[in-house]
């Protein structure tokens, strides 16, 4: 037990460290922008036009490498939806690269797979010498 | 003398013996069955995301001389030449458009499946390995990069491979084990600067098996890996002069908190979701803990805790360095601890004492997985940016013409690979004619009204998030790129500060699809 105290009092010291981590400034972008890459949300109330301003002049690699745009975009369609506005330009064209019906069936079949393989695991277990040793040099 | 017949029972249980010692394994099945299943996800939508800026320039290189092609990784890549000399001899068979690029990947992110399941059979069971091999078959952070014409897949692979056989060095340190061991460990040292953080515990974890004895084995692969780290040390060092600053301009917080989603969840790491990452790996590693403690027994606990060491330590040093200031830490680069963790995550779905709980947890896994690559399947907002797209709605170009993209140098080189007649670097202060402004914006972006005088509005397209909007010129335009790109923001607004330009010179070729 003292060690498992041990590890979660490590695990705590780390997330500790973790949540101390400074943000660097992020001054070339909006403050919208900047509020939300430095914290992964937005903490800042912010009105309909720096929203739509900060999507439509962020750059591409904050696009690529944090959630900034997925969040103003989100929190940007809430204020129009509550205003009554409708319709979003950000809404992209749709383009599944994989039909769902095919995902469906791939997860049966994993589900399903994983269900054979508890049964004859355990049917297997059940009749007959254990066989599973680790497979050495 | 005629012996008696045996007949019923007696004579069937030798056969029932024989017939099952000569089937395959139930493991042995499924373990085929989840290959077809990866397989299957990875290559059947190989193709359907455009090339992005970094698999643009893969694509680019692909077609220099190799001397060239040497040049172009020194000054331009951040990783070692191991990678883009094999895509080189493999493009050379199989082209390099997306399929035949990113086909040496899906090979790769393939043949991870059956190593994923070799590693935990080797430190747990075999039912760990199907577990662990079902993981890596339908993670999305795995397909992601299965089906991209970069260095991550053969980075995998050869970290994998080197994980494997130290594995089995750590139970049986035999030359054989130890020199396997050592060759993908220089492998992946030659792959990617990263791989160092994985070989370090490896090294500990094997000097501390063997004690004060220090075979001569393990002292020649300790060389051998020393030797080539010693190879791309110089390009380690010039490759912390390249540009790499983007990489601070995202809080060191924010990325540690994307290493478990994108890991678990791959591009869902670009939604909110982000904000509970560390959270969900905390109550994951509590549960993990808990059934290896409660239900496993002592030969499957030890095996796991060879692993969980591995990967703690691939992950954490380079976060502590990054602390540190040496700064390079992005979630694909600490790929090598993913197999190290689906073992520890294998085993613990496998508990002998816990085997309900344990194959809940695994359902849960791969659900979550799987669900995960659904969304991400559905929302082109998580996948690649349609460069395609953007150019089949640019169409072919009557005349000269400049195309302006708002997105700078991540939209320049994917459309210089997918439009014709398109130079791969221009001066911004070259001057050209044209009679055709392109504008590639947002669909944020809106139209300047009224437009300026002689300006006419040809097409507008929206593409997957891209407003693509054409425009004629008269009189046309001869000034600068730099110019021309200053200009754009009076036709697309607001406009950014630095757009990229391209110059397409008249081509009626419709672009590549």
């Amino acid at each position: 037990m003292s060690r498992l105290r041990n590890l979660i009092v490590l695990v705590g010291v780390l997330c500790a460290f973790v949540s101390t981590l400074a943000a660097p400034a992020f001054a070339a972008q909006s403050q919208v922008v900047a509020d939300c890459n430095a914290h992964s949300r937005l903490t800042g109330h912010y009105s309909s036009t720096q929203l739509r301003n900060a999507l439509s002049t962020m750059s591409a690699d904050v696009k690529e490498y944090t959630n900034c745009y997925d969040v103003i975009q989100r929190t940007l369609l809430k204020q129009l939806g509550a205003s009554g506005a409708s319709g979003s330009p950000g809404q992209s064209s749709g383009g599944s690269f994989l039909p769902t019906p095919v995902i469906i069936v791939l997860v049966l079949l994993v589900l399903g797979a994983i269900g054979f393989a508890l049964a004859a695991v355990r049917r297997r277990n059940g009749d007959g010498p254990p066989t599973d040793p680790p497979s050495g040099a | 003398m005629l012996l008696p017949a045996r007949t019923g029972s007696a004579a069937a249980a030798p056969r029932d013996v024989l017939r099952r010692a000569q089937a395959p394994s139930p493991e042995l099945i499924l373990l085929v069955a989840v290959v077809v299943i990866g397989a299957t996800l990875r290559l059947a939508s190989l193709t359907a995301q455009s090339l992005w800026v970094d698999e643009a320039t893969t694509a680019h290189e692909m077609h220099l001389s190799l001397g060239a092609l040497l040049h172009s990784v020194r000054v331009n890549e951040t990783t070692p030449p191991l990678y883009f000399l094999l895509a080189w001899a493999w493009s050379k068979v199989f082209g390099s458009g997306e399929l035949g690029l990113r086909l040496f990947s899906a090979c790769l992110g393939i043949g991870l499946i059956p190593l994923a399941y070799s590693c935990a059979r080797e430190l747990v069971s075999r039912r760990a390995g199907v577990v662990a091999a079902a993981l890596v078959a339908v993670n999305p952070f795995m397909i992601w990069y299965s089906q991209e014409a970069r260095s991550y897949a053969l980075f995998a692979v050869f970290s994998a491979a080197s994980f494997l056989f130290c594995a089995r060095a750590w139970r049986a340190p035999t030359n054989r084990n130890l020199g396997w061991w050592a060759a993908f460990s220089a492998l992946a040292v030659l792959t990617h600067f990263f791989a160092g953080f994985l070989i370090l515990p490896e090294a500990v974890l094997l000097l501390v098996r063997v004690g004060r004895a220090r075979p001569r084995g393990l002292m020649l692969a300790l060389a051998v890996i020393a030797v080539a780290q010693a190879a791309v040390l110089p390009l380690a060092l010039s490759d912390t002069s390249h540009p790499l600053g983007w990489i601070k301009i995202f809080p060191l917080s924010v990325r540690i908190q994307q290493v478990p989603v994108d890991f678990g969840l791959g591009a869902l790491y670009q939604s909110p979701i982000v904000t509970h990452g560390l959270l969900g790996a905390a109550v994951l590693a509590a549960i993990v803990l808990a059934l290896l403690a409660a239900g496993g027994d002592r030969a499957e606990r030890r095996g796991a805790a060879f692993a969980a060491a591995v990967a703690a330590v691939t992950l954490l040093v380079p976060v502590i360095l990054a602390a540190l200031g040496r700064d390079y830490l992005v979630p694909r680069n600490l790929m090598p601890a993913w197999i190290p963790l689906a073992v520890v995550l294998g085993a613990a779905c496998t508990v002998p004492r816990a085997r309900i709980v344990g194959a809940g947890l695994a359902i849960v896994l791969l659900a979550a997985f799987v669900i995960a690559g659904v969304r991400i399947a559905q929302n082109p907002q998580y996948q690649r940016p349609n460069w395609r797209g953007v150019a089949a709605a640019l169409g072919a170009a009557p005349g000269p013409r400049a195309i302006v993209a708002y997105d700078g140098g991540f939209a320049a080189q994917p459309l210089t690979v997918y439009m014709p007649g398109i130079p791969w670097q221009s001066r911004p202060d070259q001057v050209v004619s044209v009679s055709e402004v392109d504008v590639v914006g947002s669909t944020w972006q809106s139209t300047i009204r009224p437009l300026p005088p002689g300006t006419t509005l040809i097409s507008g397209r929206t593409v997957d998030g891209f407003l693509v909007e054409r425009f004629m010129v008269t009189p046309g335009w001869q000034l600068s790129l730099s110019e021309i790109g200053r200009r754009a923001g009076t036709l697309l607004g607001p406009a950014p500060a630095n757009p990229a330009v391209l110059v397409q010179r008249g081509s009626s070729q419709a672009p590549a699809n």
